[in-house]
């Protein structure tokens, strides 16, 4: 990043699953930020993003966001002031696990890059539910029993407890729209790395064939209709300023996004419409945030 | 040598002291007693401007040594503590360094896990990590043994982590006349940082695909590195009293009174003072008794143990330790020294004594009592029982601090 040079960071090919969004997701933040970058990955599908031409911190799974806090302190006593110090999480690593180093990191103002490819289940130890998981979302600990069908829940929104850490940058990205993706890592680059001002937060959908059951070549347009149904907002807040990237006219109804995704094919008509009820709510508090423009 | 200064200070002044001297480049701590004025120390000294260190104030013991680990590959170094709960907490990123091959120092002022109050029960568990382990006995000892720590852990031979234990409360919080080394000393005692390889470095020109070897060879290095250890430690020990005159044993074990004696008593840490009186007492009444001091319980001093009994033929050895493995009935340091002597052909017999716990006080009349029994094994060559709880021989449950 530091030089404007396009190099490839990461090298294929990669142990992801076919049609798996991780490795776009990855790749695109590394290969944006450049060879000036330490990656701290923990143990999630991030882990099968394949080669490397950089050097990796060392963590386990609840500690990414501290391993990295203790990278960028150790990198600046070594004297290399202004290196891209980035954690790629998967959601368990973010919402459950890593939750509290994240919150102490984001707290003391750690100059990382945090990026959490959220495919909203422990997808690399066989589909469990997670704390993204949906509500009635069918995984492997939350089976669609003959009592009880699916998780019972409704999952965190973690972008807006990030928000409440005061960072300068908490985004979502889509990887439907890969220009504003990398256009929010820049940003992350000038906020976190460059400027100093703390950690960077960016949340993408990583939309999984292999956990939601459906197809693999589907790939970007379970991630665009995420986005049109209002069911993955795409929203950035830059040092306060709110911002609603993509809006649509109108949200698409859930039900067909749903139907496609063999995780979700059971919910009943009323589940879908209580889910909808939540997600437009939402939507018209991001709208209202949108317009205030904070 | 410069002068030292002569202060009075507690053990957990004396370590952060260290620490500064050291020029450490990364601390990481967490709040916890008795070792939090560890790290308030070197908060403050950093906010003075004393000392020129990233200080991460974090929020837990599991992510502060997933953060030292972080620092440490940047080929730093770096610092922390941290004691009881905290010490357990931390366990799976604790297990973590020495596979890295940082060599992080840590000050463990020990705490029960049932107590505020000193016993073996935090750091005894974290035996199997890999960190090498000094038992300190005092507030001088924490400062000198802090130093040697980083040349130790440091040397190339070596690079595995290292732990400076001494008893919370006893050691840590109890006023001591220690003296302070010059800095221009303690830099020809410790030279800056020479990390073997720089595991994350991003100006290097060119990707290194690091390629560690498989768990079982891996495993097979960290032993031969603490193989080495031992001696570095000895050395480390030599080096430190040719500057600054002080010495502890051979690095590894200390000795007082042993030559003729027939029945030894092994200690660790803070008691050993206490114990140094009951022998004193015990040898005025012409009974054959000594002491050996455990330092060093990791690496284990297996041969020296050996060499000393060779050299002595001690006929009964009793030892006294703050820790117990329930469902054995002993402790750690007792399992552990009756294998090393097992295939001598003059292996002494052996009785262990499972004091202090949780931070309990070992006085007077239970150390003799224990030397007594010790004692009576060594004349008539029976056990009436070979481990004893200190309730057992008269310890009173009391402790330093009334609260």
């Amino acid at each position: 990043m530091s030089s404007q040079t396009v190099e490839r960071v990461t090298v294929p090919p990669t142990g992801a699953c076919q049609g798996c969004a991780m490795v776009l997701i990855s790749r695109h933040a590394l290969d944006t930020l450049g060879r000036n970058s330490v990656v701290t990955i923990p143990a999630s599908c991030g882990a099968w993003s394949g080669a490397m031409l950089i050097d990796r911190g060392p963590t386990q799974f609840p500690s990414a966001a501290a391993a990295a806090s203790g990278v960028a302190a150790g990198l600046r006593a070594a004297g290399h002031k202004e290196t891209n110090v980035v954690v790629i999480a998967g959601d368990g690593g973010t919402y459950d696990i890593g939750l509290q180093a994240l919150s102490g990191a984001a707290e003391r103002g750690e100059r990382i890059i945090y990026i959490c490819q959220n495919n909203q289940a422990y997808m690399n130890t066989g589909i469990q539910r997670s704390g993204a998981t949906p509500r009635w979302g069918w995984t492997t600990t939350t089976p669609v029993g003959s009592v009880i069908k699916g998780k019972t829940v409704w999952p965190k929104i973690m972008p807006e407890i990030m928000e409440a850490h005061h960072v300068p940058l908490v985004a979502t990205a889509s990887i439907h729209n890969i220009p504003d993706y990398k256009r929010k890592i820049k940003l992350a680059y000038e906020l976190t790395t460059k400027q100093g001002k703390g950690l960077s937060y960016i949340e993408v959908l990583n939309t999984c064939p292999t956990g939601w059951r459906y197809s693999p070549e589907k790939m970007v347009t379970m991630a665009r209709l995420a986005v049109e149904t209002g069911f993955w907002p795409v929203y950035e807040v830059v040092e306060g300023k709110f911002k609603l990237n993509i809006k649509p006219k109108e949200l698409k109804p859930l039900k067909e996004f749903y139907q496609m995704q063999g995780r979700l094919r059971h919910l009943t008509d009323e589940q879908i419409s209580e889910t909808e009820k939540l997600i437009h709510s939402r939507w018209e508090r991001l709208l209202e945030r949108d317009q205030r423009g904070y | 040598m410069v002068e030292e200064i002569i202060d009075f200070i507690t053990g957990n002044d004396a370590v952060a002291y260290a620490v500064k001297m050291a020029r450490v480049k990364v601390v990481a701590a967490y709040p916890i007693t008795p070792q939090s004025p560890v790290t308030e120390k070197i908060a403050e000294y950093i906010n003075n401007g004393e000392m020129d260190t990233e200080f991460i104030p974090i929020e837990g013991e599991h992510s502060c040594l997933a953060a030292m680990r972080g620092a440490g590959v940047c080929g730093v170094r770096v610092f922390t503590a941290t004691c009881g709960p905290g010490l357990m907490y931390a366990h799976e990123n604790l297990e973590c360094v020495h596979r890295d091959r940082t060599p992080l120092v840590i000050a463990v002022p020990n705490r029960s896990y049932s107590s505020l109050f000193a016993d073996y029960t935090d750091s005894m568990p974290e035996s199997t990590t890999g960190f090498i382990q000094v038992f300190v006995e005092s507030p001088q000892e924490a400062l000198d043994t802090t130093l040697q720590a980083f040349r130790v852990a440091e040397d190339h031979r070596v690079l595995m982590p290292f732990m400076v234990l001494y008893d919370g409360y006893v050691t840590s919080h109890t006023g001591a006349t220690v003296r302070l080394p010059s800095q221009e000393d303690v830099d020809k005692f410790l030279p800056p940082f020479k990390p073997y390889a720089v595991r994350v470095d991003p100006s290097r020109s060119e990707f290194i695909q690091w390629d560690a070897p498989g768990v079982p060879i891996q495993e097979m290095e960290h032993e031969q590195a603490m193989e080495n250890a031992r001696e570095v430690i000895k050395i480390a020990n030599e080096e430190y009293a040719k500057i600054f005159g002080r010495r502890y044993g051979d690095g590894l074990l200390e000795t007082y009174r042993v030559e003729d004696a027939e029945a030894v008593l092994v200690t660790m840490a803070s008691m050993t003072g206490t114990a140094r009186q009951v022998i004193d007492m015990l040898r005025e009444k012409g009974e054959k008794i000594g002491l050996i001091r455990l330092r060093t319980f990791r690496p284990f001093p297996i041969k020296e143990f050996q060499a000393l009994q060779e050299k002595y033929s001690f006929k009964a050895m009793g030892v006294c330790e703050r820790d117990v493995t329930h469902g054995c009935r002993y402790g750690e340091v007792y399992g552990d020294i009756k294998a090393s002597l097992y295939n001598l052909d003059n292996r002494p017999k052996m009785i262990n004594f499972i004091l202090g716990l949780g931070g309990a006080d070992i006085r007077i009349p239970t150390l003799t009592t224990a030397c007594e029994k010790v004692h009576y094994t060594a004349k008539t060559g029976k056990i009436e029982k070979e481990s004893w709880f200190g309730a057992e021989i008269g310890e009173v449950e009391t402790r330093l601090a009334a609260f």
